[in-house]
């Protein structure tokens, strides 16, 4: 767990999701292992924080009102303000293209909800900019 | 030719009995046999009458059908008004039904017409009066021929059919399902109504057309060809297929075609076969929209699932502060039950994804150990609990394979904890991969109860597990081998089985390997 602390150092994670139990529970997680966290609730609010905070990584979930997912994406990757920034799409619903779409989009990854919190972790620490 | 030659230097010399024998004097009252009229209106109907007191069983039946099977049928061109289907049905029966034609016009055109369709006889009936009595003769000669010719392509047997078939096919009109008689070579002897609804065909105009002949939606009379063949020649008792059309509405429409022998009287004789049309698109429909309910409702449970999981998780591994013994016990209890909840839940969507109309697996390369260790990880408290002891055995040097990695976790998940149920205490579970040049062939081998080959297929149906529901002593909702079936099937593998009872199993499965030595370390690729 130290080394994972120490991975961390000071950087920042973007979660864009819409189920506040969710948001608690990642952010209490990254949090433990030594992320700084910040949350919006949906496609808009996350598009603007990212330009706002510039993250070292963004979790990005699909399902949401609004802008969904692959809209949000999308957008972040054509905005130079964001367009560096890496994204995990994190979802718990089966999409049918979800493992391409999000690749073609730009996403660094594809998740699945459920996690096993030390999985998280670990693709964090591997995806996020050093 | 020579019969239509006849026909016309007949009409020339005033009428007669035309290219066949004319017997003189009263006709023979001994009895005949079934004579089917199509024709309507007086005339028509005292030639009936004449007929039956000639000794025929005569049924008079409209122009417009149905038009029963018989010894012999009498067209009354002058009435027919159905000219085009009772010439496609004529040049179809011809061959193995005398049709004689009786016309008021008396055309020579017309008598040709008929004549080269297939038609045995032309008999002009100027003003409505018909030859009886020639009538009679020349059908008697036909019948006659017909019984007796060494050629006759209706023997007994199969006559006896074509009886049944008549009453048969009377009920058979009022029902939903299509039916097609077909007989030994694959010729229509009876068609019902709804055929005609389904495919967009007259059911009369197919009567003695090869099976291969019918028209309507090139899949489904592809599917009806497949069938009747594998019954018919390929010796088969039972032939079952289904097939999705696109609707005019843009709403698919699925068709489930089953076909079946009609045994004969000697072993694998064959006097015909049935095939049957079920419509089924509403039954698929219905199965579409509960597929959708499923992964609805399953997203909705996976969210909250992904918030009790990561707090449990924090507070076993004391991310939250330490945690005393016996809560600790009971945090990992919380923390396995949420991922036996997740695996059930996985199943559920699992199945509704692949049934679902947008079903397109991911395609991604890893490496083998990584599934390996990913899919046995929730299984080690199971095992433990269980007194078993689970043995992976990995690859050396790693290899990788190409599929859709979530889908094959979950297919793995399952063969693993089907063989964890069924291992009574004690026993072991192996999980071991072998390499091939093309491929990777993993398995899943126990020592548990085993399972009887005539149950080797059923354990991979839906919601079925040997024992019976009641008194079954395992859990589950029987849907894991099914699932891991379809997963496999979608990736052009299946699940192999070799087991028999109390000898236990061993599960096995193929994915094709991919040439490149496996990266070190990472997970789940995007």
């Amino acid at each position: 767990m130290l080394s994972d602390e120490i991975r961390a150092g000071q950087k920042t994670v973007l979660i864009i999701e819409d189920e506040e139990m969710i948001i608690l529970s990642t952010q209490m997680l990254l949090e433990s292992v030594g992320y700084r966290v910040e949350a919006a609730q949906n496609g808009e609010e996350g598009i603007r924080k990212a330009a706002e905070i510039d993250p070292d990584l963004i979790l990005l979930d699909v399902m949401m009102p609004g802008l969904d997912g692959w809209e949000t994406l999308g957008l972040l990757k054509r905005r130079p303000e964001t367009e560096g920034i890496p994204v995990v799409v994190f979802t718990a619903r089966e999409h049918a293209h979800g493992q391409n779409k999000s690749r073609e989009l730009g996403a660094t990854a594809y998740f699945r909800k459920p996690f096993e919190p030390d999985d998280l972790i670990e693709l964090v620490a591997r995806s996020i900019r050093s | 030719m020579a019969s239509s030659i006849e026909a016309m230097e007949s009409l020339r010399t005033g009428g007669g009995v035309l290219g066949g024998v004319a017997l003189n004097g009263e006709p023979d009252r001994g009895g005949a046999g079934r004579l089917l009229i199509i024709g309507e209106g007086p005339s028509a109907e005292r030639a009936a009458r004449a007929l039956e007191v000639a000794g025929w069983m005569v049924k008079l039946a409209p122009p417009t059908g149905p038009w029963p099977l018989a010894d012999a049928w009498v067209v009354f061109e002058g009435a027919s008004g159905a000219r085009s289907r009772l010439r496609q049905t004529a040049e179809n029966l011809a061959p193995r039904l005398p049709i004689v034609v009786v016309d008021e016009q008396a055309d020579v055109e017309q008598a040709r017409e008929w004549l080269l369709w297939g038609a045995a006889d032309y008999f002009p009936a100027p003003g409505g009066e018909w030859p009886v009595d020639r009538l009679h003769s020349r059908l008697e000669a036909l019948h006659l021929e017909r019984c007796h010719t060494a050629q006759d392509p209706l023997p007994a047997a199969e006559n006896d059919l074509w009886d049944d078939l008549e009453r048969v096919m009377t009920f058979l009109d009022g029902i939903r399902d299509g039916v097609i008689f077909t007989d030994s070579d694959g010729a229509i002897i009876a068609i019902n109504r709804s055929v005609e609804r389904q495919l967009g065909i007259s059911s009369l105009a197919t009567l003695g057309a090869d099976v291969e002949s019918l028209e309507g939606p090139a899949e489904l009379c592809a599917l009806l060809t497949q069938g009747f063949e594998r019954v018919l020649v390929g010796g088969v008792n039972e032939w079952n297929g289904e097939v999705l059309l696109g609707g005019l509405a843009g709403e698919p429409l699925a068709f489930e075609v089953s076909v079946l022998a009609l045994p004969g009287a000697e072993e694998a004789a064959r006097l015909g076969a049935v095939a049957i049309l079920r419509d089924v698109s509403a039954v698929r429909r219905s199965e579409r929209v509960k597929s959708q309910f499923l992964s609805i409702v399953s997203h909705e449970l996976r969210a909250p699932l992904t918030a009790i999981k990561t707090f449990v998780s924090m507070l076993c591994q004391g991310r939250l502060g330490e945690v005393p013994d016996r809560q600790q016990r009971v945090l990992d209890d919380i923390r396995d039950q949420a991922r036996r909840l997740e695996h059930e839940i996985d199943k559920v969507i699992s199945l509704a994804r692949l049934e679902g109309e947008d079903f397109e697996r991911g395609d991604e390369e890893f490496p083998v150990r990584d599934l390996i260790e990913v899919a046995c990880r929730p299984f080690s408290r199971t095992v433990e609990a269980k007194g078993l002891s689970l043995h992976l055995e990995m690859p050396a040097p790693d290899v990788l394979v190409r599929a859709d990695f979530e889908d094959i976790k979950r297919a793995l998940q399952a063969l693993i904890e089907n063989s964890i149920k069924f291992t009574p205490e004690g026993g072991e579970v192996r999980v071991w991969v072998e390499a091939e040049d093309e491929s990777v062939v993993m398995r899943v081998q126990d020592t548990g109860i085993g399972i009887a080959p005539w149950h080797h297929e059923l354990i991979f149906e839906r919601f079925q597990q040997v024992e019976r529901p009641l008194t079954r002593q395992f859990g589950g909702a029987g849907l894991g081998l099914s699932v891991a079936r379809r997963i496999l099937r979608a990736h052009d593998s299946d699940v192999e089985l070799e087991s028999a009872p109390m000898q236990g199993a061993t599960f096995s499965f193929r994915l094709p390997r991919c040439p490149l030595a496996a990266p070190a370390g990472g997970t789940a690729p995007c």
